[in-house]
């Protein structure tokens, strides 16, 4: 759904400033031959490709797509369900572009907690082996650190019981203003809190994946 | 037309409403399919729609990933013919082939071997992967299936399932949940190969490799089953195995034969899916096991040949499928219905012939 929702607000962008879309279809989770869906996509000449999916199944796409004829040169750009190192570091991921959270985070550091994105990336890599396997990592350890935060400012030790309430967490949330790894956070009363920089990267270096991360190309300021 | 002369004709015929029913189901069927047949066909007339290059390669990639399909599915049919039973477990012991060809082909490529020398290197990654997925499968079976050998069917099934998920998240503890990028096989393979000099059908190096390499295994496995006396005693015990058991074979020792052949096949089919598709993680084999068991059915349980067959033609229906007759009907956005295409296959096969397509061969404890 969370691909299904991207996918249909591009086509609208899109639309609206002039493109037209040939195909638009999806694959299923599991997929592993794409031929099928990319010959569908190659039925209607396409200039470029927007594909919001995630890995395993867009590195399918990745390793297939040149092999189809009509497929050789377009132009290849996921979303930031694909801005993770598992597909930016395979060497058919070179020259897609992505779009996604601003990846220029590292020497944030997150008011509460004191530790800095790249401290983040490099404790979560010592504990479970791996680099975070989604693209809003940060987001998530600001989004822990402020629900930590009202939590322990609401909560009242009484006799040993520690009483939480519900409705005190939400609304403290909702007032919590920090400096987050992913920049300043303060909420507005929708609920969308901060992050508002989109950027469109380019990886031109799968070798690299850091370097690929930081080559942004365009960044979308709300 | 009187109503006594219909009272003869249902009569005669013996038609009560079900059969009626499935008449119509199987008469719908092959008007849906041949309306969508038609409708690609107009539209590759009028130029639309896939180009004549476009079906090759479809159908070159259904018949590739159908015949690692058929490999795992050996598997699920022999198990099946001899103690009656789904191994849902077999899926991961394909993973744990795939599995094993990744990490010894990322440290051929540290040692330089797989740039050197990759015909080796690729034997060495097969074979280390059939021993491992056979050692898994004798493993499976000794721990978990021997003691419930005379349990009710049921019994082994649930077993299974639950080895299956402690097979997965074992791997997924061992190795990390992230997809593994399986290394690229030399450029050469990545191109396309004229087969035959004719011109016209260029395959892909990699999908050829993969092809040949299965239907050789196949070829290797049925030459066993049939010609050797191992294979004998594997086909008496499926047969019957209290007699096979009075005719002095070892009936133990030809079921482990029997998981350990399947095992290897299995891991045969892991390499090349390592191969072709470059990403192994801890549950590549959950969705394979579920259509390679669809297409040994497909093809009649217990019946070898018939899980070869089963495996190529869901390999074909899943590719070619959704673009070859739904396409025709003018659904827009086809392709996801891959799976539905290919177990809607399995349903209308079996309406046809319950049997699967080759008929089943069931041991004399379960043909009832």
């Amino acid at each position: 759904m969370y691909t299904n929702g991207l996918s249909l607000a591009f086509q609208a962008a899109f639309e609206e400033l002039g493109g037209t879309v040939s195909v638009f279809t999806a694959i299923n989770k599991g997929d592993t031959d794409m031929t099928g869906v990319l010959t569908e996509i190659a039925a209607g000449s396409p200039d470029m490709l927007f594909t919001p999916a995630f890995p395993p199944e867009i590195n399918f796409i990745a390793q297939q797509v040149r092999g189809i004829s009509g497929m050789e040169s377009v132009t290849l750009i996921g979303a930031d369900a694909s801005l993770v190192d598992n597909f930016l570091e395979i060497p058919e991921a070179e020259g897609w572009y992505h779009s996604g959270p601003d990846t220029r985070v590292g020497s944030n550091e997150n008011s509460i907690t004191g530790v800095t994105g790249d401290q983040f990336l490099e404790a979560y890599n010592s504990q479970y082996g791996e680099a975070p396997s989604a693209a809003f990592w940060a987001h998530s350890y600001d989004a822990a650190t402020m629900l930590l935060q009202a939590i322990e400012d609401v909560a009242v030790d009484v006799d040993g019981t520690l009483y939480v309430d519900r409705q005190g967490v939400r609304d403290a949330l909702n007032s919590i203003t920090l400096d987050g790894i992913i920049g300043p956070i303060e909420c507005d009363e929708f609920g969308d809190c901060g992050g508002k920089v989109i950027t469109i990267i380019l990886n031109s270096s799968p070798n690299d994946v850091e370097a690929a991360k930081m080559n942004v190309v365009f960044a979308y300021e709300q | 037309m009187s109503s006594s002369t219909n009272q003869k004709l249902s009569r005669r015929l013996r038609l009560n409403w079900v059969d009626s029913f499935l008449i119509g189901v199987r008469v719908a069927a092959v008007v849906f399919i041949a309306i969508g047949l038609v409708g690609t066909i107009i539209n590759f007339a009028n130029g639309e729609g896939p180009t004549a290059v476009a079906w090759r390669d479809l159908v070159v990639g259904g018949i590739a990933q159908g015949t690692m399909y058929g490999l795992i599915a050996l598997g699920y049919s022999m198990v099946y013919g001899v103690l009656g039973f789904i191994n849902f477990a077999h899926g991961e012991v394909f993973m744990g082939g795939a599995m094993t060809a990744f990490f010894m082909a990322s440290y051929f490529v540290e040692t330089g071997l797989w740039a050197d020398s990759f015909v080796i290197a690729l034997i060495l990654v097969i074979l280390s992967s059939m021993f491992a997925s056979t050692v898994i499968a004798v493993l499976v079976e000794r721990i978990a299936y021997r003691r419930l050998r005379n349990a009710p069917r049921l019994i082994p099934l649930i077993t299974s399932i639950g080895v299956s998920f402690f097979l997965q998240y074992s791997a997924a503890f061992l190795f990390g949940i992230s997809n593994k990028s399986f290394p690229q096989p030399p450029q050469g393979l990545l191109n396309k190969v004229d087969v035959f000099g004719l011109g016209w059908l260029l395959i892909e190096g990699t999908k050829l490799l993969v092809i040949v390499i299965s239907v050789v295994s196949m070829a290797v496995l049925y030459f066993i089953v049939e010609r050797t006396k191992t294979g004998r005693s594997m086909r008496a015990v499926a047969e019957d195995k209290e007699i096979a058991g009075l005719m002095g074979i070892n009936v133990d020792r030809t079921i482990v034969t029997t998981f350990a052949v399947g095992g290897a096949m299995a891991g045969i089919a892991g390499s090349m899916w390592a191969l072709l598709f470059r990403g192994v993680s801890f549950n590549t084999g959950f969705l394979p096991g579920i259509k390679a068991f669809t297409a040994a059915v497909l093809g009649g349980v217990g019946n070898i040949v018939g899980a070869m067959l089963g495996g190529l033609l869901l390999g074909l229906f899943e590719g070619v499928g959704p673009l070859l007759i739904l396409d025709g009907w003018g659904i827009p956005g086809v392709s996801q219905l891959k799976d539905v295409v290919a177990f809607a296959a399995l349903v209308l096969v079996l309406v046809f012939r319950p049997s699967g397509l080759l008929g089943e061969r069931l041991s004399v404890e379960d043909r009832g």
